[in-house]
């Protein structure tokens, strides 16, 4: 493990001096970032503004309800959305042999491969409407409830790390798979963008045990906001840390169980 | 016990069959089953330097691939350093290198230092280490000639050898190279050919693939030919040599020859100007022979022996062997 976060930031520095090199490239990529984001953040605004609330949320709890679910994917993909994504490549093109001939494990390296730098436009928005919607709701916020929300940050993102390495991960056996990555992943996890209340019994249902993205920020937002409506609500709440970690674990065993069908192609 | 050692190793790969209708496709996922090593048996000692040959697709990159620890054999054993690979993938990858020809493994838009200096650390090299090689390949690479250029503005020559010295950084054991000559120009292939003989020469074990027969006769000993699977022939390349026994004789007349005798064992192949082009087989016929019947009726003005190039004759072996 040490020696994964010391070759991580001899990877990372690396991949900062090699990105220098097309600078102009890399400052528009995080601009063009925030502008897109803050974007969508000023869109609650406005409809919380025109219609008070959605289902009883108002700007500050869509803030934290978005913020995290924005805040946890972006630090997600800083570690590995170019390389979660780009697995298939290295799949079909057999770029992956590389990693295989290296004493180090094969996840660890392809999170090294590439840090995800286009997304720190999106930590920061994110981070800004948080840090914000956090201290206006500072009196409904009892340290350990302070506790809860970084450490929902943390299985948040490892569960969106999860979600991301088992989409390359199909890559495997399909070949290709960022085409079910953006069904399953982003369009179906879009719906987490609102309060779960707002949709029918069977989508909550599919968001819940299907496809846990509510574990992501609606359950835990519900716990933080006071806002649950029963003692499922809660206990759901509870469980999102725990949701997080076996999503990750799953992830690597499912990377570990494609990457025994791999048949590295030609040469 | 031996540096490489393969018993009964076999490998084949799961292929979906291409249906005739579209929906079919779609629908069912039906398998064929492509036999890329069937039953190989190899055994490799320390030092040795080995060669393998065979035509394309003959199932040497997947030969290779088991033995690095890439792919998992679907049958058979397999030990490298006495270790299975794809088990112990992380250790077998401390004591080999590895460099195939048309993947580098540099960093593309860094210096070669960068991608050394990641080396040293996820190997964990010594320093004293890492300076003596960096010394040595500096020596007999011109390594540092191009130290501080972005690996992207290299010439391919110079991207191998950079290459070269990335694989043996960590003092590997076992060499493994897949076409470590493709598209060099003269110098280099010579410069890279003269640096592995010297790397064989300290007791690194070498296994190669290459077109390039130069490749192998200069610095392979021992070369084995592997066609559908399986190795066909494993021996020296100057016992294959030997074992080819025709030759070629260019033989210019003085004049418009009247009459070309007929001799067992030797025919004309064609005639180019003045110039005949005999094919002889000296297992057959002698040169004495083929004196006296040509040379007694006809003025010679000139004749020249060649023996049969290395790339005709495994072009031949291959040819025959798919027959």
């Amino acid at each position: 493990m040490r020696k994964f976060f010391r070759l991580y930031r001899i990877y990372t520095i690396q991949f900062f001096k090699a990105r220098a090199e097309y600078r102009l490239n890399f400052w528009l990529g995080i601009l063009a970032n925030i502008y897109s984001y803050f974007i969508t953040f000023l869109n609650y605004w406005i409809i919380t503004r025109r219609f008070e609330n959605i289902d009883g949320w108002g700007f500050a709890d869509m803030s934290i309800l978005y913020g995290i679910n924005l805040f946890t994917y972006a630090i997600a993909g800083t570690f590995v959305w170019y390389n979660a994504f780009q697995l298939e490549e290295e799949i079909i093109s057999g770029g992956l042999d590389r990693y295989l001939v290296r004493p180090m494990g094969v996840i660890e390296q392809l999170i090294c491969s590439r840090f995800g730098d286009t997304f720190v436009g999106q930590v920061i928005v994110a981070g800004i409407f948080l840090t914000w919607a956090m201290f206006k709701h500072i009196s409904l916020l009892s340290i350990g409830k302070v506790l809860y929300f970084f450490l929902i940050l943390i299985s948040g993102t490892m569960l969106q790390i999860g979600a991301m390495i088992v989409v390359g991960s199909l890559s495997f056996w399909l070949n290709k798979s960022t085409k079910i990555g953006e069904v399953f992943y982003y369009e179906i996890r879009s719906l987490i963008h609102y309060p779960l209340s707002i949709y029918p019994v069977w989508i909550r249902y599919l968001l819940t045990y299907l496809l846990p993205w509510a574990f992501i920020n609606y359950y835990p937002a519900l716990l933080l906001l006071g806002k649950g409506n029963s003692v499922i609500d809660y206990v759901l709440g509870g469980l999102s840390p725990f949701v997080g970690v076996g999503v990750f674990a799953f992830s690597i065993v499912f990377f570990y169980k494609g990457l025994q069908v791999y048949c590295s192609p030609g040469n | 016990m031996g540096i490489i050692e393969l018993y009964d190793v076999k490998k084949s790969y799961k292929v979906a069959k291409r249906e005739r209708s579209f929906l079919k496709q779609l629908l069912f996922h039906r398998y064929d089953e492509i036999v890329a090593v069937q039953g190989i048996n190899l055994q490799i000692e320390v030092g040795e330097a080995v060669g393998i040959i065979g035509p394309n697709g003959a199932g040497k990159s997947t030969l290779i691939k088991m033995m690095v620890g890439i792919l998992q054999p679907t049958a058979g054993t397999l030990y490298v350093n006495s270790k299975v690979p794809y088990k112990h993938r992380k250790q077998n990858a401390k004591n080999i290198g590895v460099v195939f020809g048309q993947r580098t493994q540099l960093w593309w838009d860094l210096p070669l230092e960068d991608t050394l200096k990641l080396h040293r650390e996820m190997y964990e090299i010594p320093d004293a280490i890492y300076k003596r090689n960096i010394e040595k390949f500096d020596k007999t690479l011109g390594i540092c000639s191009f130290w501080h250029q972005p690996v992207r503005q290299l010439s391919l020559g110079q991207r191998m050898k950079a290459d070269l010295a990335v694989a043996l950084l960590h003092d590997p054991k076992l060499l493994f190279l897949d076409e470590p000559t493709i598209g060099l120009d003269v110098m280099a292939k010579k410069q890279v050919r003269d640096f592995l003989k010297s790397i064989n020469g300290d007791n690194v074990t070498i296994i190669l693939t290459s077109h390039d027969l130069k490749d192998i006769e200069e610095i392979c000993p021992r070369v084995i030919m592997v066609n559908h699977g399986s190795i066909v022939i494993d021996t020296s390349l100057s016992e294959i040599k030997a074992k080819v026994s025709e030759q070629k004789i260019l033989v210019t007349f003085a004049e418009q020859p009247k009459s070309i005798p007929v001799l067992e064992g030797c025919k004309l192949v064609s005639q180019e100007g003045d110039t005949f082009i005999f094919q002889m087989d000296s297992l057959k016929c002698s040169f004495t022979d083929f004196f006296a019947a040509v040379g007694s009726k006809n003025g010679i003005e000139n004749i020249s022996v060649q023996s049969i190039d290395i790339d005709e004759i495994v072009r031949k072996m291959y040819a025959e062997d798919v027959q």
